[in-house]
């Protein structure tokens, strides 16, 4: 079953690149206007600076994408009709999640070693932030997931996405730039990744419930 | 109390033989339902206790409250009081087929991709061009969703129908936008459907012309 989700939602993802390619374009403006206004020398002296703000960038620019992830199969009917069809909120999410975290998630993290030298990243920090964020993908896509199911009903959600989406990222944001930190001299065994994981796996709990009880609230039309 | 009539014609159910009939003891029991939809209330007090065969008819002004009922009916749209029953269950899922008047396809598919999709998710073994071929969109497999008109939405959305293997089916304005031939179709599916011991309940503007069945019909009033 979740095979078949996810077969589906990778094609509509795919096919229509819009929504991504506007989280990628997002990010890589924020990135260079960053520089610009930071001073790309003054940025090199900081590395925390650096660090945290491609951080940001990322957990912002994911929130651009959320409105698109249930809102349509709202709208459609195509919610209620997998649940008269047996299918599990659960099975969904699942779906979802992963899809979101492969064709919006991980392209922003693909694309932070092009953005790095823009605001002055050396490559042992920048390779921190990558792996760090990787720690905290299922969290972001878990979160992401939980606001837009329970958005989904709603029109021109975008906004209201990120404001309620962005104060339940603060943990992963705060121990994922503090693991990215500490990378470079103590790896991926340091007491930061592991919170880092920790709260990711939280966030795949609480964000997996909440989604699944938003699905069931939201599966009829408004 | 805001509704209704309920006219009972007893043909309803055609003489039947037990050893064809896929959904022999198909029920949807109504008790004492209210249901209101934006805060004003559109019914109190409906009972209906539908039997194997039956085809209902809701009929009534705009606004009246067909297709909460059929909503409501499909689990979809929270009731304010009473029950509604489903073979027996408490839940819709697996015995209800709800068709609303604007489908669940999705563009960015196509007509095969969408259609193959709810075959794997009701486990439809049928081959995606034979479930396409009686509604006339075979020629259209490839085609994107996007490009549909109006008629062979709904007729994609009869389709769709046909590969659910359910009891109970819901069908809001399933006439609207189809040509003679088109709506020919969706009344053969549902005479053949009663015939086979299923519960349809119709919502619809214009008067069903069912071969060898007759409709009951319930009347909804105006909402003030």
């Amino acid at each position: 079953m979740i095979r078949t989700l996810l077969q589906r939602e990778l094609k509509l993802a795919t096919r229509q690149l819009g929504g991504p390619s506007l989280s990628l374009a997002f990010m890589a403006l924020f990135v260079l206007l960053c520089g610009l206004a930071l001073g790309g020398d003054s940025l090199a002296s900081r590395v925390d600076l650096g660090v945290g703000l491609l951080w940001l960038a990322v957990t912002l620019s994911t929130l651009l994408g959320l409105d698109s992830l249930y809102q349509v199969d709202q709208e459609k009917g195509v919610l209620g009709q997998l649940y008269l069809a047996g299918v599990s909120g659960g099975s969904i999410a699942i779906a979802k999640m992963c899809v979101f975290a492969l064709v919006y998630i991980l392209p922003l993290i693909a694309i932070i070693p092009l953005l790095a030298p823009l605001i002055g990243l050396d490559s042992k920090p920048m390779l921190g932030v990558v792996f760090s964020l990787l720690v905290g993908l299922p969290g972001l896509a878990a979160y992401a997931s939980f606001t837009a199911a329970l958005l989904s009903a709603q029109r021109g959600n975008g906004v209201l996405g990120v404001i309620l989406t962005a104060p339940l990222l603060i943990p992963l944001l705060i121990f994922g730039i503090e693991a990215a930190l500490v990378w470079p001299e103590v790896g991926l065994g340091a007491m930061q990744f592991r919170i880092l994981a920790g709260l990711s796996l939280i966030a795949l709990a609480v964000g997996g419930l909440g989604s699944i009880a938003a699905i069931a609230a939201n599966r009829g039309p408004r | 109390m805001h509704f209704l009539a309920l006219q009972c014609n007893d043909s309803a159910i055609m003489t039947r033989h037990s050893q064809t009939v896929n959904h022999p003891n198909t029920a949807l029991d109504i008790e004492d339902l209210s249901l209101s939809r934006g805060g004003h209330a559109l019914l109190q007090g409906l009972t209906l206790n539908l039997g194997s065969g039956t085809v209902l008819w809701l009929t009534g002004p705009n606004g009246s409250g067909k297709t909460s009922l059929l909503l409501a009916c499909a689990g979809l749209l929270p009731i304010d009081g009473g029950s509604i029953t489903w073979n027996g269950s408490e839940d819709p899922a697996c015995h209800v087929s709800y068709a609303a008047f604007s489908g669940p396809e999705r563009e960015g598919l196509t007509v095969g991709e969408d259609l193959k999709f709810w075959q794997t998710i009701h486990a439809d073994q049928t081959p995606t061009a034979e479930r396409l071929d009686p509604v006339g969109l075979k020629p259209f497999i490839d085609n994107p969703v996007t490009g549909l008109s109006t008629g062979q939405r709904r007729r994609l959305a009869l389709a769709r129908l046909s590969l659910m293997n359910t009891s109970i089916w819901l069908l809001d304005e399933p006439l609207v936008g189809l040509d003679k031939a088109g709506q020919a179709l969706v009344m053969k599916a549902v005479a053949a459907h009663s015939e086979d011991g299923g519960i349809t309940l119709i919502a619809s503007h214009q008067p069903l012309k069912l071969p060898k069945i007759t409709a009951q019909q319930l009347i909804f009033e105006a909402v003030a």
